[in-house]
């Protein structure tokens, strides 16, 4: 064989090099680009609102990171971004509650859409999720500023943390609120709940009744909460982006009653307490009317006729061996002619309203005079329940030709 | 003296054994491979849509070529592509007979599977060759000879065993060979069985039968019968998308089966049976001349089922909203969770659920007004939400092929033939299942909610509101029409230092569709025929080959030709209207290849370079898109493609018991131009984008390896045994792109730096791999009889990871393209197929 390694190997190196000297570039349809200029800072965005709405016709762009999303529900077609200067909420045509999430880090093409102001609050506006927003990167790391509720006041026109993501550290919400839930979830209405720091300062929390964390119980401890700071007119207050923002677990600088029934959860059962139909089927409800979605216990015989009825609601058993002045306080409103309503109280329920024995308290509270005006029924003493096992129990009752309308609330025990 | 004889009776044995355990090789070989979509495979996109399995590689394994051969068997398995060319450029043919689909081009192994004892006997050539029969292609060519006269004398009954498409397979073939009333008869049958394949839920059920009868009239006529078919029934494998492979831990997960009642059932089942005969005519003229006739006909049936749905859910498994993905969300990773883990634990969830299916069927007792289009018929009973129907896709085709060659002198040999060929193919859908629902109405369900115009719903304006039930046929109805005349001539010249070839082509194509029910979108152009499409082509071929010495040999070839357009690219939307591809034309091809070869009785090799320019190819793709709900058809016209590249084949004996062989190759393969895309609808008028221009230059054509080596060894025992190995590797494979992605249309609203353009312009490229294929063998002579053992097992280290193609999804999110990821396809682990025959 006459061949050697070069005569067969050269052609195919030849080969190779000519080759690999034509792979070429992969074709790119035209790109816009985005020069320097281009890009502002949000803070700067922010500054160019003056009194009018601004439609952006050119193709500016501003950076930021997702701070709160839609996912809790807390959020509807809304986002907030911030960037190291300042930071804006995002009012959505659509939902985009599978699309961007706390942490992405997104441009948002300007154009077309328009920087306004609602209520005092600056946000841009018409922005469209699947075109405005592109996303650059996820998992950025979001620290919240550390501010207090003096801080967030009013400056001006505009809190100047206005769309900012916030942390507030040593701050409880108020007694009345922790018995409540942080909206309404059944009716899905917005409530609001009061924080309020070691000073006394206060600051709204307001959530959505379509979150999902709208029937939770209100956190009683004192601790962190980290929310969005957004304002309504006149009133600077936080958005939660979910229940982990939320961090009050410490003991609290204001103690709160021992109980609280509010029926703010629309439920007549919950946490124990029971109704008895003794005479007729006349039940307890709940209702908020004339209270301004705030709602409390109601009981009426009359539904176009009067029915005779005999109907109890009994609280769940309280253990006051260790509360050294225990007292009992409530709201009672009430209207219509017909028998009042008695109080009783026992340490012996035996589960049957007729066969347990019960103490009437009745005179020993203070009730509503009528017309449905709200009276408190004055601090019942109860030093002489210093046990296990106590429970209290309303009677209403009606007859064929009368009843009252009764209205219940607030039903407190607590430390004098 | 006596020691001497037994030497030269050993000699002679060990001779013809090797031959034959060679021979028995590329038998065995070939079978294994039938499952495998290899050299001329179809795009793996086309295998979703559930095109026929075209693999031909069983056709190339026995060529001379070392290059080739080595292919055929080692490169089968990763959707290799010699050359990189599609199917349609290879030509295969029987006695001269092309048997090329007439509407995709593409030669379909599955309607002669099971015959490999017919069609081991063939001639095959790769690359721009010269040929006797016809004009050809840039692929090559390869013709099974199944003559009967020309059939091996004798009987052979073998039974083979494995573990892929089918487990089992038993066959008989006999030849009388000419016997002495001048009459030869060959008969071939197989059966071949798989209660369930390699991959889960497919099945196999295949026979096959053969017979070819020849009569010698005198020596110069002889005229001859063949008739073959291979009705097939075989369960299907779907190709996922990562994630699906990702949780169930197998990358042959496969999406199409579900139980019923307990019982695994698979929704896609292909049932082909498409039968051909023919009658061949030889006609010797005289020693110098040859003039060979046929006249051919081939029918049946292609039918391939599938899901469909009315109102409900989308059933697949792996549909994006039904995949645990679709469900994560970074501050809820318990839901994403515990789909994950639904997924990954529940069959029903996992598979499809056709228990499910039923029971939707069962409660939807509904009432269809004007039923059958008759006023006041109404129809009361469970429509049916979920159905398995079958895509017909049957078929009728006569013709005639002659063919002549003569002999001028020593040096001259001229040929030349014509073709000519009607074909139709009748496509349609028929019910197949009601999955025990009363009945389902001939509506689209996206047309009725989109048009006012209650009509603009009914696929079938004759009978509105048809009340479908099982067998009745639906959807749509048409018929695709080719005609086709091909004619060549050839000079062939043999010299002692050169040889060369020159050839010249004509053909004319007509290709039209029948409509045969009226649309209620397209009330227009749904019925009757569409225009006629008419192509006139011509191609002109050279080669020469210069022998430096009678060991040295430098090769060229090259060729110019245009052909028309395949019917099947065509048509917008041939489901529903005649409406034609505009700027419809022919597709030119330039090639040319460079060949350098050396022929020592140890050594052979073949090293070459060649050079392919397509230009105006059209290229189609249709798929299910659920948010619109119907089909959508992509069409691109103006598609220029360039393939380029070497390959090397090297054959070494290194003893007369050690042969080395080597195969190489190195291609690249790609669109060189920028064409333009018309996205239409399958039910509505208006087009989702008209003449969009694609930025396809330098994208790689992908779904197959550019670079592929093997290296194997074989030892042939003097003691009638042979064992070998072969190392295969392969790198440089791009998954195929989706055109639409690369359009200023879709990087509209970002720019140079969002990571999105990155993402929609990216061609993603497969990991390499690497696969060890064992062989062996052994015979034995049992007075005249011969026993034979094969033992193949591929990829022998079980390699499970190896993706070998892939495609990018046409529905994309241009935000979030993770949301429709690539679908991939794996290679199969370690398969085996074991073969023991006899002869007699």
């Amino acid at each position: 064989m006459k061949m050697t390694k070069n005569n067969i190997f050269l052609p195919f190196a030849v080969g190779l090099l000519i080759f690999s000297g034509c792979l070429k570039e992969y074709d790119s349809p035209p790109v816009a680009e985005l020069p320097q200029g281009n890009i502002v800072t949000i803070d700067s965005l922010r500054k160019i609102y003056t009194a009018f709405d601004t439609t952006f016709t050119s193709d500016l762009s501003i950076f930021g990171t997702v701070t709160a999303d839609e996912v809790s529900g807390n959020l509807y077609k809304t986002l907030y971004i911030q960037d190291a200067t300042n930071a804006i909420q995002l009012s959505m045509t659509a939902s985009a509650d599978r699309l961007f999430f706390e942490g992405d880090e997104v441009r948002v093409a300007l154009k077309g859409l328009t920087l306004s102001r609602q209520n005092n609050m600056i946000k841009l506006t018409n922005v469209n999720p699947e075109k405005n927003i592109i996303k650059q990167r996820v998992g950025e790391k979001i620290t919240p500023k550390v501010v207090t509720i003096q801080n967030l006041n009013i400056n001006g026109i505009y809190s100047p943390y206005q769309g900012q993501l916030v942390q507030l550290n040593h701050v409880e919400f108020i007694c009345n609120d922790i018995w409540s839930t942080y909206a309404d979830p059944i009716a899905q209405y917005d409530q609001n709940r009061t924080l309020s720091d070691t000073l006394g300062n206060t600051i709204i929390v307001r959530s959505s009744g379509y979150s999902s964390f709208a029937g939770t119980t209100v956190a009683g401890g004192k601790g962190s909460v980290t929310a969005i700071v957004s304002q309504y007119n006149n009133t600077v207050q936080l958005t939660l982006r979910k229940l982990d923002d939320v961090q009050l677990n410490g003991s609290r600088k204001v103690i709160c009653p021992i109980y609280m029934k509010n029926f703010e959860d629309q439920s007549i059962t919950s946490g124990g307490w029971t109704t008895k139909n003794i005479v007729g089927n006349i039940n307890w409800s709940i209702a908020n009317i004339g209270s301004n979605n705030t709602y409390y216990a109601m009981i009426s015989n009359y539904s176009g006729s009067n029915t005779a009825c005999e109907t109890w609601l009994v609280s769940p058993a309280f253990d006051l061996t260790n509360v050294a002045n225990p007292i009992l306080y409530f709201q009672s409103a009430y209207k219509y002619s017909g028998d009042p309503l008695k109080l009783y109280v026992t340490t012996n329920y035996t589960g049957d309203v007729t066969t347990t024995t019960w103490t009437d308290i009745t005179s020993s509270a203070i009730w509503s005079a009528g017309s449905f005006v709200w009276s408190n029924s004055g601090n019942i003493n109860l030093s002489a329940y210093k046990q296990a096992g106590v429970r209290f129990a309303f009677k209403y009752t009606g007859t064929n030709s009368n009843g009252s309308t009764w209205e219940i609330d607030d039903f407190t025990i607590n430390d004098l | 003296m006596r020691n001497f004889k037994l030497i030269l009776v050993a000699f002679g044995l060990l001779s013809c054994i090797e031959v034959q355990s060679q021979n028995d090789t590329l038998i065995s070989s070939d079978d294994t491979l039938t499952r495998f979509v290899p050299q001329f495979s179809t795009t793996i996109e086309q295998l979703d849509d559930e095109a026929e399995n075209q693999d031909v590689s069983g056709l190339l394994q026995s060529s001379r070529d070392v290059y080739t051969s080595i292919a055929g068997f080692n490169f089968g398995a990763v959707r290799f592509r010699i050359r990189g060319y599609d199917a349609e450029n290879f030509t295969a043919m029987m006695n001269g007979v092309p048997l090329n689909d007439q509407e995709t081009g593409r030669a379909i192994w599955a309607y002669w599977g099971g015959l490999n004892d017919i069609t081991r006997y063939q001639e095959s050539r790769i690359g721009i060759t010269s040929s006797q029969l016809n004009f050809g292609g840039i692929g090559g060519y390869s013709n099974i000879i199944a003559r009967a006269s020309a059939q091996r004398k004798g009987n052979r009954v073998s039974y083979a065993f494995a573990n892929q498409t089918y487990d089992h397979r038993l066959m008989v073939t006999t030849s009388t060979g000419l016997m002495k009333n001048n009459l030869a008869v060959t008969f071939s049958g197989s059966l071949r069985y798989a209660d369930e394949g390699y991959v889960e839920g497919t099945f196999f059920r295949g026979a096959s039968y053969f017979l070819s009868v020849e009569k010698k009239f005198n020596e110069k006529h002889s005229l001859g019968f063949v008739g073959f078919g291979s009705p097939t029934v075989s369960g299907g494998q779907s190709i996922s998308v990562r994630e699906a492979y990702y949780l169930t831990g197998n990358n042959q997960y496969n999406s199409y089966w579900g139980y019923q009642n307990g019982e695994k059932r698979n929704s896609r089942v292909r049932n082909t049976h498409k039968p051909m005969m023919m009658l061949n005519h030889y006609f010797k003229i005289n020693s110098t001349t040859n003039l060979n006739t046929s006249l051919f006909y081939t029918f049946g049936k292609g039918g391939q089922t599938r899901l469909n749905w009315y109102d409900a859910a989308d059933p697949r498994p792996d549909y994006y909203r039904n995949l645990p993905s679709y469900y994560y969300n970074p501050a809820d990773i318990a839901t994403y969770e515990l789909y994950s883990q639904l997924w990954q634990t529940d069959v029903n969830t996992q598979q499809l659920n056709f228990d499910q299916m039923y029971f939707a069927n069962s409660k939807n007792l509904h009432s269809v007004l004007d039923a059958n289009g008759i006023k006041g018929n109404t129809v009361t009973g469970n429509r049916a939400k979920y159905i398995i129907e079958e895509y017909r896709s049957d078929v009728q085709q006569y013709g005639f092929n002659t063919t002549f060659n003569h002999q001028l002198n020593d040096y001259y040999t001229l040929s030349g033939g014509i073709y000519g060929s009607f074909y139709k193919s009748m496509n349609f859908k028929v019910l197949d299942d009601l999955l025990g629902a009363d009945y389902w109405v001939d509506v689209d369900r996206f047309a009725e909610r989109d048009f006012a115009d209650e009509s603009a719903a009914q696929t079938n304006l004759e009978i509105p509101n048809h009340i479908i039930k099982k067998g009745d046929k639906f959807g749509y109805d048409y018929d695709i029409n080719v005609q086709n005349l091909n004619s060549f001539g050839q000079i062939e010249a043999k010299s002692e230092k050169i040889d060369w070839y020159a050839g010249l082509n004509f053909s004319s194509t007509v290709f039209w569709r029948t409509g045969n029910v009226q649309n209620g979108l397209f009330p227009e152009s749904s019925k009757g025929d569409s225009d006629k499409e008419s192509f006139i082509n011509f191609g002109v071929k050279g080669g020469a080959t210069y022998k430096i010495t009678g060991r040295h040999l430098i090769g060229v070839n090259a060729t110019y030709f245009t052909a028309a357009p395949s019917s099947r690219d065509a048509f917008v939307s041939p489901r529903t209207r005649n409406q034609i591809v505009d700027n419809l034309k022919s597709e030119t091809t330039t090639s040319g290849d460079v060949n350098y070869m050396i022929r020592y009785p140890k050594f052979k090799m073949r090293l070459t370079g060649f050079y392919t320019s397509v230009k105006d190819k059209t290229w189609s793709r249709s798929f299910f898109h659920d948010e619109y709900n119907t089909y959508v058809n992509y069409m691109m016209t103006g598609v220029n493609q360039l393939f380029m590249g070497t390959e090397l084949g090297l054959e070494f004996n290194i003893s007369p018991t050690i042969e080395v062989s080597t195969a190489f190759t190195m291609g690249n393969y790609t669109y060189v131009s920028r064409p333009k895309v018309t996205i239409s609808q399958d039910n509505s008028i208006k087009l989702l984008a008209e003449n969009k221009l694609v930025y396809l230059e330098n994208y790689k054509i992908g779904g197959m390896p550019e670079t592929a080596a093997s290296i194997g060894a074989k030892y042939n025992a003097p003691k009638f045994w042979f064992a070998g190995a072969n190392f295969n590797f392969f790198m440089d494979t791009y998954i195929e792109i989706n055109p639409d992605r690369r359009t200023e249309e879709a990087l509209q609203g970002f720019v140079s730096t969002d990571p999105q353009v990155t993402n929609l312009l990216y061609q993603q490229r497969l990991d390499d791999s690497y696969t060890l294929n064992i062989f062996g063998g052994k015979s034995w002579k049992i007075k005249d009889y011969f026993l034979r053992i094969n033992v193949n097992v591929n990829n022998i280290l079980d390699t499970k990871d190896f993706a070998t193609g892939g495609f990018e999804q046409l529905r994309y999110d241009k935000q979030n393209i993770n949301k429709f990821p690539p679908k991939l396809s794996y290679m199969y682990g370690r398969t085996y197929f074991a073969m023991i025959s006899f002869t007699f």
